[in-house]
């Protein structure tokens, strides 16, 4: 038993050293795994509020570029009210419609902290439980997606980016099936599609669109535009690079999208699974 | 200034806001990702035991990390540079020149072992980072021209700061 005592007390720091790399190893996996949350990260509320600060001290240089945003941002949507619309036929009228029903709720956020220059980016929102920004809500911005939230604290957000090696974005293009986009690394701008079936025919520029199918965002949001695409001889899937509409490098005011029909969804499928 | 560990914690505290507040805020190119806090790592007192160096560069990783949601990360490569600061300190510095000294600067061991000193340490540190980071060796090209460019911006950093504030240091 002395010996043992001896041997520890002699090797210590290889000891400490092995402990501690163990234990940063295992934050690692932690902290890469998509669905369970981290228990130390920028929604922390020390962290998150250092953040904010900084944030606050440097937003007036922006200040310009925002107000632009907004503005053109109102302007399109002035242009969907009812107002901006003339009725081209004498036989119709309106009509109190009740085919509609909402599905989706918008709750502003500003970023607090954004990267894009690493392989796993994250974004940090402003806003979080007492909002009512829950984990797995998708975030949008005013032209484009921007990831989905996989972090709540009381005040703060952690959002996966759409520039994260584990972050996948379900999208259509030219009437196709859902496909899945992603992220390569290393271009701020530009993603990748690797499975639309060789039969849809495609241009460059075409606009892709969210699918909508997992209620993350909105159907038919504009997510970006083709950039290239190739077709290598004998596979039956093509290589299509996107050019993201959203700007990242200058991403400011965003939108958690909360859908209001996911929890019928959710509690469906998992009876399924339950059975 | 004289006490050595007012100086470790105000040294802890810029350190980490100019890392976190300031130079991730600078986006250079997605290839040079320069990380400034290891300097805290390198000037860690000579003359404080081995398990207290391990467990300080293990706090300065893990609160850079918890910015920006890699503390693991960032641990883990400063856990690794202060377990071999020691045998690479042997090696680059003659014996007789840290013998009687408390912590290493540039104006104590001289310019072109110090930065020697600094580019091997720092190339250690961003080679495990980034290499973890990606988690693969398919874009190992990339990856290896991101850890060579970054490691040289850091050092340059390192370097540079250095010079600003050893005269302060050696009051």
């Amino acid at each position: 038993m002395r010996n043992l005592f001896q041997f520890l007390f002699r090797h210590f720091q290889y000891i400490l050293f092995l402990l501690l790399e163990i234990m940063s190893g295992y934050l690692i996996v932690q902290e890469s795994s998509f669905h369970k949350s981290a228990y130390i990260n920028s929604s922390n509320q020390v962290v998150g509020s250092i953040l904010n600060k900084s944030h606050q001290a440097f937003t007036f240089i922006n200040l310009q570029k925002i107000n632009d945003s907004l503005a053109e941002e109102n302007s399109r949507l002035r242009a969907n009210e009812p107002y901006s619309f003339v009725t081209t036929k004498d036989s119709s009228k309106i009509v109190a419609d009740s085919n509609k029903k909402a599905a989706y709720q918008y709750i502003f956020a500003r970023v607090i902290n954004n990267e894009t220059n690493r392989i796993n980016n994250y974004i940090v929102l402003d806003k979080g439980y007492k909002n009512g920004i829950r984990k797995n809500m998708g975030v949008i911005c005013d032209h484009g997606v921007v990831g989905i939230v996989k972090d709540v604290s009381a005040d703060f957000c952690v959002v996966i980016s759409v520039l994260n090696s584990k972050s996948k974005v379900g999208v259509k293009v030219n009437g196709g099936n859902f496909v899945s986009m992603y992220w390569k690394g290393y271009d701020a701008t530009t993603t990748s599609i690797d499975d639309l079936p060789k039969h849809i025919k495609l241009k460059v520029n075409d606009t892709v669109f969210t699918s909508g199918e997992s209620w993350f965002y909105p159907p038919h949001l504009m997510v970006g535009r083709i950039k290239e695409f190739e077709l290598v001889n004998g596979k039956n899937f093509y290589d299509i690079k996107v050019k993201l509409s959203t700007d990242f490098y200058s991403l400011d005011y965003v939108y958690v999208v909360k859908s209001l029909l996911r929890a019928q969804t959710d509690t469906l499928l998992s009876k399924i699974h339950d059975e | 200034m004289n006490n050595i560990y007012v100086r470790l914690f105000i040294r802890f505290v810029f350190y980490l806001l100019f890392q976190v507040l300031v130079l991730d805020n600078i986006e250079l190119s997605g290839l040079m990702n320069p990380y400034f806090y290891p300097l805290f790592i390198l000037l860690l007192p000579l003359n404080f035991p081995q398990w207290a160096n391990l467990l300080l560069a293990f706090v300065m990783g893990y609160s850079v990390g918890s910015f920006s949601n890699n503390a693991g990360l960032h641990a883990f490569s400063s856990v690794f540079i202060a377990f071999i600061r020691p045998f690479i300190i042997s090696t680059i510095f003659p014996q007789n020149d840290t013998d009687d000294l408390e912590e290493l600067s540039i104006d104590k061991t001289g310019v072109l072992n110090f930065i020697l000193y600094a580019f091997v340490l720092i190339f250690i540190h961003h080679f495990i980072f980034f290499i973890l980071e990606v988690w693969s060796f398919t874009k190992f090209y990339f990856t290896f021209i991101k850890i060579f460019l970054s490691s040289i911006i850091s050092t340059l950093l390192i370097i540079l700061s250095e010079y600003l504030f050893w005269r302060k240091h050696s009051n």
